[in-house]
C-alpha cells in the first residue's frame, strides 16, 4: 500500500505543480552542445586537424580581448544573459503552483481547480450575504481567497457573519493548503437585483 | 459547498420595480395620484438614496384642510412613511430622501380616487 501512498503523492504534486523537466532538458542540451563543440576542438588542434569554427588558443585570446569590444555589445550581452540567468534561478527555486489544490481524501487523489473554488465561494457569500453573484467576483490566492462584492442598495451585507460562516464552510473542506476568505464591499453598492 | 440542505435561492427585485413601489409609497404618503409623482434611485454609501419630485394633494381653501398641517410638515411625515413602506414592502433600507413639491393636486375630501 506504501507504494500507491507514494504515487498518489507523486500524482498529487504533478498536478499541482508544473513540471520543470522541459527547462533542464533545454539547459541540459545547450550545456551538452556547448562542452562538445569544446571538446572536439581540443582533439581537432591536438591532430593538428582545422578546427571547426575556431582553435582553442583562439577562444583564449578571444575571452582576453573581451574587454576592447564596444561597450554597448558588452552591456547588451551581459544583460541577457543576466536575464536569462536570473529566470533560470527564479524557475528553480519558485514553486511553480498551477491553480490548483489537493482535497485529502482517504481513497483517491483529488484536485480541486482554484477557479472552482473561487466560483463557489462567489455563491457561497452572495446567497449568505443578500447580494447580487453577478456584481461579485472571487480571486484565490495561495492562502486567501478575497471575495469582492458589490452589496445590493438598501440591502445591509453583514461582512463579519458571513466571513465567519465560509471560514466554517472552508474549514470543513480539507484543502491543502488550506484557503482563508477574506470579503470585500464596494463603497456604492447596486441599485435594484 | 452547499451542504446538506438545499439550496436557498435567491429574489432579486429590479431597480424599475422599486422604482414603481417608491412611487406608489409617494403618492400614498403626499396624498396624491402616481402620475403626479418621479421618483429616482441612486446608492447612498450603501443604502438606497431617493429622490422624490412631484405635487402634493391639498384640499381646496376653506375645505377645512387636513388637519391643519402645513405642507412641509406633511412632506416631511410622508418622508418617514416612504422609508417604513420601503422596508415592509420591499425590504430595502433607504439612506437618504430628497422630497421636491414641485406643486400641489387640489383635491376635494372624502373624494373617491
Amino acid at each position: 500500500m506504501t507504494g500507491t501512498a507514494r504515487m498518489r503523492r507523486r500524482v498529487l504534486r504533478r498536478e499541482t505543480h508544473s513540471s520543470r523537466s522541459r527547462t533542464a532538458v533545454v539547459v541540459a542540451l545547450l550545456a551538452v552542445v556547448a562542452l562538445a563543440w569544446v571538446a572536439t576542438e581540443g582533439v581537432l588542434a591536438l591532430l593538428g586537424s582545422r578546427p571547426l569554427l575556431m582553435t582553442p588558443a583562439a577562444m583564449l585570446t578571444g575571452i582576453e580581448g573581451l574587454p576592447a569590444a564596444p561597450a554597448a555589445v558588452l552591456v547588451v550581452a551581459g544583460a541577457v544573459i543576466a536575464v536569462a540567468g536570473v529566470a533560470l534561478v527564479l524557475v528553480a527555486v519558485l514553486p511553480g503552483r498551477r491553480g490548483r489544490r489537493v482535497l485529502v481524501d482517504e481513497r483517491a487523489a483529488v484536485v480541486v481547480d482554484d477557479r472552482a473554488l473561487a466560483s463557489a465561494l462567489v455563491r457561497e457569500a452572495t446567497s449568505l450575504g443578500g447580494a447580487d453573484p453577478d456584481h461579485a467576483v472571487a480571486t484565490v490566492g495561495a492562502r486567501t481567497a478575497v471575495v469582492r462584492i458589490t452589496p445590493t442598495s438598501g440591502v445591509a451585507f453583514d461582512r463579519d457573519a458571513v466571513t465567519a460562516a465560509l471560514t466554517r464552510r472552508l474549514a470543513a473542506v480539507p484543502l491543502t493548503p488550506p484557503l482563508r476568505p477574506r470579503i470585500t464591499l464596494t463603497k456604492e453598492g447596486r441599485v435594484g437585483a | 459547498m452547499t451542504g446538506s440542505q438545499p439550496a436557498r435561492g435567491r429574489t432579486d427585485i429590479s431597480r424599475r420595480a422599486l422604482e414603481r413601489v417608491a412611487t406608489a409609497l409617494a403618492a400614498e404618503a403626499l396624498g396624491t395620484g402616481a402620475a403626479s409623482i418621479r421618483v429616482r434611485l441612486d446608492d447612498v454609501a450603501g443604502a438606497l438614496g431617493l429622490g422624490v419630485a412631484g405635487r402634493i394633494g391639498v384640499a381646496p381653501l376653506g375645505d377645512g384642510g387636513r388637519g391643519g398641517q402645513s405642507v412641509v410638515d406633511r412632506a416631511e411625515a410622508a418622508v418617514d412613511r416612504i422609508r417604513t413602506g420601503m422596508r415592509t414592502v420591499a425590504g430595502r433600507e433607504v439612506g437618504r430622501i430628497d422630497v421636491r413639491l414641485t406643486g400641489v393636486d387640489i383635491t376635494r375630501k372624502g373624494r373617491v380616487r
